[in-house]
């Protein structure tokens, strides 16, 4: 099945154009990716460690996150990703899958052959470049999350993680005025930030308490973006995003 | 699941007005030690100020179904 997408609206086309400007050329040889759209429920996992996929996945629509299980059945969420992210691009070099990725929200996965992603690299060299970029960046997030969690504060370490996402999320069109979607359950941002469920739902009651944010469903809104980032010691240069960020349009 | 409201006493005053779901009271004697280590990691200094770190366990209907202190010894 193919899904027919608006070009300025394509979730791909949007990410790549985070990270620099894309040519009418490049623009036409990404839509014309030969994509397998496939729906995906809520909570379900989309590859698995130890898989060796012969295709790489871009989220269209929802919400996912990379994780590790320890030995003793305890997840550790390393990464939320956003519509438009590629979070497993590292496949195309790396046979084997030392990480596994699972929805949050239903989702709408396109994969792409390695060999259509290949070939797309080789006769459009920035479009290997930013493939690279990107797959960098992610190391940057993974090194800025083990920061997060292993010396933030609980407080900062939510409010570092919620500014990082509005940020994101901000960089591919998916925030209005200072609203976004946050869809992660109170077990998942605990998985994310190695805080208990407890210990997350105090924070975040601290956190609008301090009328930093307010939180209605799966629906965050920043009323006060400096506070928030002073809080959560916020840097954005680790997102190396093509435009300079901000959570106020 | 029930919820449980996980009420902090120390220096400061928190009311858990929005409780976490757990499945009985042994999940809740778990849950209580683990955020109870998390919240006085974080205090360091901050512990001094108060004689006594104090967190009490409701259920939904306003009954203590935990307690734990922790204080100079």
């Amino acid at each position: 099945m193919n899904m027919p997408l608006r070009e300025d609206a394509h979730p791909i086309i949007r990410k790549l154009e985070s990270i620099f400007e894309l040519s009418e050329g490049e623009k036409a040889a990404v839509l014309n990716l030969p994509l397998q759209i496939n729906a995906i429920k809520a909570d379900q996992d989309i590859v698995r460690e130890s898989d060796r996929p012969s295709r790489c996945f871009a989220i269209l629509e929802g919400f996912a996150c990379t994780f590790k299980i320890t030995g003793e059945g305890k997840r550790q969420i390393s990464s939320f990703h956003i519509p438009g992210d590629l979070p497993d691009l590292q496949s195309l070099h790396l046979k084997v899958l030392d990480i596994s990725i699972g929805t949050i929200t239903p989702c709408t996965i396109g994969f792409i052959p390695h060999e259509a992603a290949r070939d797309l690299c080789d006769r459009f060299p920035r479009i290997g470049s930013a493939f690279w970029r990107d797959t960098l960046i992610q190391a940057a997030v993974f090194r800025e999350w083990v920061t997060n969690v292993g010396r933030r504060e609980a407080y900062g370490r939510v409010a570092h993680l919620l500014c990082e996402m509005v940020v994101r999320m901000r960089a591919v069109g998916l925030v209005e005025g200072n609203t976004c979607e946050l869809p992660m359950t109170q077990n998942e941002l605990a998985d994310a930030t190695g805080m208990s469920t407890v210990h997350i739902n105090r924070t975040l009651q601290e956190l609008r308490a301090d009328a930093l944010i307010t939180l209605k469903g799966a629906s965050l809104t920043v009323l006060d973006w400096d506070g928030l980032k002073e809080a959560g010691d916020f840097d954005p240069t680790y997102l190396h995003l093509a435009q300079a960020p901000g959570a106020a349009a | 699941m029930p919820r449980y409201f996980f009420h902090v006493r120390d220096s400061g005053e928190f009311t858990d007005d929005d409780g976490t779901e757990l499945a009985g009271l042994a999940e809740v004697r778990v849950q209580a030690v683990i955020a109870a280590g998390e919240a006085i990691k974080d205090l360091g200094e901050r512990f001094w100020r108060t004689e006594e770190w104090h967190m009490r366990v409701t259920n939904e209907a306003g009954e203590t179904v935990c307690q734990l202190s922790f204080r100079e010894g």
